[in-house]
């Protein structure tokens, strides 16, 4: 898999580093709504969260095919920096966030990645895990960030609008949506450039998760060859 | 006879499969891949471990586009993959179904050979040529597979280019044209 990834993404690490850090777009409620869900608010909720755990339901629409690509497993979350995702369905695999190592493996296959040597793959990867452990910075970093809210403090729905800096991760892809409520993950939107498009809908959310260290060597390790 | 026309494949449908691969210079790996046929066009989506698109061939009639998304090199060319979908996949299955034995069968006037046992074919041995060189292609059904089936697992080794690949089929999904 290493060496199907571009090595010449090393580039957009350099520019990613460089790009200054622009304000953030103002809040903006959804019609209807009274005061708005600031970004601070969001992700210092997001940042006290024990851990996380929801199943999930990809649709990955390419638009050079006439259905979707369906994919249902579990994601899993645990702070500061772990994350894991399960994949059921069609193909059992792994893959896991810890760090900036990227570890994948299924029946047929496993590897590795450096995030660190594929920086449009890490934002792109990262970026979830940035709004999992409330790192704005890191989200500010490598993307403008737009928020919209409606709704009462509690429980408020929000969505996430995150577009991407670096020019050569703006090539690939156009905009993320994270769509939320309180500190629960509902969809994850993402928007490519060439019309193709991929929806995780997430149920069963427990964002208050606390995992034993059965659980964490279990569910954050790949499963034995 | 080495490419059908698109145009020439029967049905609408799209078939989610899983790879494994070692290729000449020792590379192995393994993708996940859409074939699909749809209004006479076949498109070919490769998809990295990861979810990530790699490659797509389109072929219509006989003219085929192909797109990279990654800048490494191949361990294959994207003609041959097209060419293996083609000798696995889209070449007819004779229905109703040959004798057990061997048989030597015609596309056109481009012979392969065809092993059938039981009622299902069980393998396919086509030649395969490059320059003056001369190889065969076997591609092997494992459990055999009958007029209208879609085969579940199937091995495939080059002789000539020295590369061999597993293919399971994960899901058949059967589409609409609109006319």
């Amino acid at each position: 898999m290493a060496r199907s990834l571009s090595s010449a993404l090393l580039v957009l690490l350099a520019f990613a580093v460089l790009i200054p850090e622009a304000p953030v777009r103002a809040a903006s409620p959804l019609p209807g709504r009274e005061t708005p869900l600031d970004l601070e608010t969001l992700l210092a909720d997001f940042a006290r969260i024990p851990g996380l755990a929801a199943r999930f339901h990809e649709e990955k629409h390419l638009a050079l095919l006439v259905e979707p690509l369906e994919t249902r497993g579990t994601i899993y979350f645990a702070p500061p920096g772990r994350l894991a995702r399960h994949t059921e369905a069609p193909l059992r695999s792994t893959l896991l966030l810890d760090g900036e190592q990227l570890r994948y493996a299924s029946d047929e296959d496993r590897g590795a990645l450096d995030l660190a040597v594929h920086p449009m793959l890490g934002v792109f990867v990262d970026s979830f895990r940035m709004l999992l452990r409330g790192d704005l910075p890191g989200l500010q970093m490598n993307f403008v960030l737009e928020l919209r809210s409606v709704g009462k403090p509690e429980g408020r729905r929000w969505e996430l609008v995150l577009e991407p800096r670096a020019e050569a991760l703006k090539r690939s892809l156009r905009v993320l949506q994270i769509f939320g409520q309180g500190r629960s993950v509902s969809r994850l939107r993402i928007l490519e450039r060439g019309g193709d498009e991929t929806l995780m809908v997430f149920t069963d959310v427990d964002s208050q998760r606390v995992f034993t260290q059965r659980e964490l060597d279990e569910l954050f390790e790949l499963p034995a060859p | 006879m080495k490419l059908l026309a698109s145009g020439q494949v029967p049905g609408n449908f799209a078939l989610r499969q899983r790879l494994r691969f070692r290729a000449a210079d020792g590379t192995s790996g393994a993708l996940e891949a859409v074939l699909q046929v749809h209004c006479g066009a076949l498109v070919i989506v490769g998809l990295s471990p990861l979810g990530q698109r790699l490659f797509s061939i389109t072929q219509r009639g006989y003219e085929t586009q192909v797109q990279s998304f990654t800048t490494q090199p191949w361990p294959f060319a994207p003609d041959r993959v097209l060419l293996d979908v083609h000798r696995t996949y889209l070449y007819p299955v004779a229905d109703p179904p040959l004798a057990d034995g061997s048989h030597t069968v015609f596309l056109g006037s481009f012979a392969f050979v065809e092993r059938w046992q039981d009622g299902r074919l069980v393998e396919r041995t086509i030649p395969d040529r490059l320059g003056a060189r001369m190889g065969s292609v076997v591609v092997s059904y494992k459990g055999g597979v009958a007029p209208r089936e879609v085969p579940r697992r199937v091995h495939l080794r080059n002789g000539l280019h020295d590369y061999e690949i597993e293919v399971e089929t994960l899901s058949r999904r059967e589409l609409i044209c609109p006319s």
